[in-house]
């Protein structure tokens, strides 16, 4: 039988097997590194850049970095608390994240993340985008002023729901989410409530209509417990 | 019919074969130089001949700067927008045909830089390079233009691009006929040749400087069945041009040298990805490659295709380069896998750099330790270098590495030096009391670009064009540099038009540190370089007024007017 492989993250010692990433061991013994545009299962993408961390001296994103044996790994460090609350304030600046008047706000990890990592102001100017919406579908609301970019969607769509509703098109700045039909419109898609993609956006950029407030503020998911307990938890 | 032909068209200089899906920007590039333009029924009439949707298509032209959709016109101007550009008299240029052409057969804009630092000011017009457009060329452009006379028609001289050679060394002197590198390296087995590069102790020319024969040697052990040789022509650090001259004058060298990486790694498909700007030297490149193939140095065990860029400066990045190849935005991969193991279509895949690839072929002519014999100890060979800015001598200089940067700005003529740019936009801003460094792998490696600034200039100016140009190049995938280069272009703006408060300077050292740190490619981690720079070496140009500015952070009363100010019609 073949030893156990593992790695250090914090200096606590992390089982994996060959082919796990960094995160995905992580996650896996139950340690949490923070994370946006991550989730377990899903190709691993490594834009929002929180899941920061130093694997031997290096910088790496966590989600994309192969686990291996001689590693260690360091998440939990003031420096990088640091970078990460700075990439949280470009994300909040750069849309708009008004979260009093976010339907998503409770259980949107933009917010849970930025309480979790100490964030308390947008540190640099905001951006005040306008962006189109999109409220030509029934069921469901896009507003791209708050979407970050993260392609949850775009890989939900495309790799579980197999339907390719959804793309970020443009370059820089002007990235934005886009719908693949015709029209540009998710009217014109075969869209549904069903859909991974319709559950998986981080933020409040795919909304369900009419369900805005039926769980209260204040017991939403991450008002009763931080991200790092929830996301965090072993998903095996 | 028009993307009929526009498919055959693009397909028939090809070797390889290929699926469309793959030739999807080369189709495009295709249609928007036939054109100036991209259509919504081009579109959709690509889809219906290859069944390439429509969105996936859009997605391609969003993405690409020279690829535009339905904004039809009959000539297109871009003014190359380096702040060297500038110096010459670019943004006058451009003013100039805005009021002069106000025409809505032509669009007027402006680019990255088009490599004419040397020959400004320089624009394209449908795509093609026009150097030095001084008063009475503009004014025949002028002419030509309201006389709709087809750019074929146009006075040959206006498109030669003639950059000086102010010093040669042993690439830029060789005079050897085609051929003879690869004679040489016919007495060769792979491993001896392999071994022969490294005894040479070649780097890579692209800047990094990572040794040639050690890339090399990962990818030749790599089993699989079709392999890669890519050559990066794709220059677009402001600044530069070498590679221009290398493609223009000593391409038999840099054909040569993917010849024999391809018997080395034991490839069977090579690309050289152009940048769109150099469209014009596609003829020049493919009749050389023809010239190849009828010899037989080229042909069905390993050919080379052109594929051209469209205005996309990340597409120097190696991954993003590759994804460019593929046909999709150029969006830099995630490392593991590298190309050497992964590249092209999943394919083990070498990229170097132009210079990289001639300097192969010089070690075969001249041999390993005559190579060895120029340079210095841990960077041997020369390095070429396109200098511009102000001196009396711009142009190309090829140095033997260890050359001092003082005695580069002496033979350009250069007097009177505040600072000296390093490495274009990526790159570092170097003081004189540091010009006794060298151009070295160990002291100022460098990819060539070599902007000189006077005393005269302001280096927030210099500063903010860079930070403007990553704001415009950044692709957008992740975070730091999606948003903090457009915060690092408005706090330096703020500190060149005298309206920047104390947390601007903490945020601006924060932010540099941000890119460097947690970027996902070497884009977002140099942008920050020269900001740092400044800070480091140049701290004076940061000086905030002693006033109540300080605690107004971010506000600018006439930014937050000007809304309210347009829809009440006040000026």
């Amino acid at each position: 039988m073949m030893a156990k492989l593992n790695f250090t993250l914090d200096g606590i010692e992390i089982v994996f097997s060959p082919g796990q990433t960094i995160m995905d061991a992580a996650l896996a013994a139950g340690h949490y590194i923070p994370h946006l545009c991550h989730e377990p299962g899903y190709t691993p993408h490594g834009s929002c850049r929180l899941c920061l961390v130093a694997a031997n001296g290096r910088m790496v994103s966590a989600c994309t970095q192969p686990a291996s044996s001689d590693l260690e790994v360091i998440s939990n460090h003031e420096s990088l608390t640091q970078h990460r609350r700075q990439l949280l304030q470009l994300l909040f600046i750069e849309g708009n994240h008004i979260c009093p008047a976010c339907e998503k706000s409770g259980n949107c990890k933009l917010q849970a993340l930025a309480y979790d990592q100490g964030m308390l102001e947008p540190g640099f100017e905001q951006f005040f985008p306008r962006r189109r919406i999109d409220a030509s579908h029934a069921g469901f609301i896009i507003d791209s002023d708050r979407c970050i970019a993260c392609e949850l969607c775009v890989r939900a769509s495309r790799d579980i729901d197999k339907k390719n509703i959804f793309a970020i098109h443009g370059r820089g700045l002007k990235r934005q989410l886009v719908i693949n039909s015709p029209s540009g419109e998710l009217a014109d898609t075969d869209f549904a409530a069903t859909d991974k993609a319709a559950q998986i956006c981080p933020v409040g950029a795919i909304l369900p209509k009419h369900q805005a407030f039926r769980q209260s503020i204040g017991n939403r998911l991450y008002d009763r417990q931080p991200i790092s307990q929830i996301d965090g938890v072993n998903h095996e | 019919m028009q993307v009929k032909n526009a498919i055959a068209h693009t397909r028939k200089y090809l070797q390889h074969s290929y699926s469309d899906e793959r030739l999807l920007l080369q189709y495009l590039q295709t249609l928007q130089n036939l054109n100036q333009n991209i259509s919504a029924s081009d579109l959709q009439s690509l889809e219906n001949l290859t069944g390439i949707p429509v969105y996936a298509a859009r997605q391609v032209i969003d993405f690409y700067s020279f690829l535009t959709y339905e904004d039809p016109v009959s000539y297109r101007i871009l003014v190359s927008d380096n702040i060297v550009d500038q110096y010459q008299g670019s943004r006058e240029l451009m003013r100039w045909f805005k009021q002069h052409l106000d025409d809505r057969h032509v669009a007027v804009g402006t680019t990255s830089c088009i490599g004419l630092s040397d020959l400004g000011p320089g624009i394209l017009v449908n795509g093609r390079l026009i150097s030095r457009v001084t008063e009475s060329r503009r004014e025949s452009i002028r002419q030509l233009i309201q006389t709709r006379t087809p750019l074929s028609a146009w006075p040959a001289e206006f498109f030669q691009v003639n950059h000086p050679i102010r010093k040669s060394g042993l690439l830029l002197d060789d005079q050897q006929p085609g051929g003879t590198a690869l004679a040489a390296f016919s007495d060769y087995e792979p491993e001896q040749a392999l071994q022969t590069i490294q005894d040479s102790g070649l780097r890579g020319r692209g800047g990094a400087g990572f040794s040639t024969a050690t890339k090399w040697r990962f990818c030749r052990q790599e089993t699989a069945d079709s392999k890669v040789v890519i050559c990066n022509a794709d220059e677009g650090e402001p600044g530069t041009f070498k590679d221009y001259v290398l493609l223009k004058d000593k391409i038999n060298l840099v054909i040569e040298g993917m010849i024999i990486a391809a018997k080395i790694i034991n490839a069977d498909k090579g690309f050289i990805y152009l940048r769109g700007e150099y469209l014009t030297l596609m003829p020049h490149i493919y009749r050389a490659l023809e010239s190849y193939r009828s010899q037989g140095w080229l042909s069905g065990s390993f050919d080379i295709d052109i594929h051209l860029g469209a205005g996309a400066y990340i597409c120097g990045e190696e991954s993003a380069l590759i994804e460019s190849l593929e046909g999709k935005p150029g969006i830099p991969r995630n490392r593991p896998p590298f190309p050497v193991n992964s590249g092209y279509c999943g394919l083990p895949t070498i990229v170097n750099n132009v210079e990289t690839f001639a300097n192969v072929s010089l070690i075969f002519i001249y041999g390993a330790e005559h190579y060895r014999q120029h340079g210095s100890k841990n960077s041997s060979g020369t390095k070429v270098l396109s200098v511009s800015g102000d001196c009396r001598h711009p142009g190309v200089y090829e140095l033997s590495f260890g050359t001092r940067l003082s005695e580069l700005l002496q033979m350009a003529g250069a007097t009177e030096v505040q600072a000296v740019q390093i490495g274009g936009a990526a790159g570092h801003l170097i003081k004189p009391e540091h010009f006794g460094r060298r151009f070295d792998f160990d002291d100022l490696a460098t990819a060539g670009a070599v902007m000189i600034f006077n005393q005269q200039r302001k280096l927030l100016d210099v500063a903010s064009n860079f930070a403007d140009f990553f704001v415009h190049e950044s692709c957008g995938f992740c975070t730091p540099c999606r948003v903090g280069t457009t915060v690092q272009s408005k706090i330096l703006h703020r500190f060149q038009h005298h309206k920047a408060a104390a947390q601007d300077h903490d945020n601006l050292q924060k932010l540099v540190q941000l890119l460097k740190a947690s970027s996902h490619c070497g884009l977002g981690s140099s942008a920050g370089w020269i900001s740092e720079s400044l800070l480091n070496d140049f701290p004076e140009v940061f000086n905030l007024p002693d006033n109540e500015q300080a605690s107004a952070a971010f506000f600018d009363i006439d930014s937050a007017l000007l809304e309210a100010r347009n829809l009440a019609g006040h000026q």
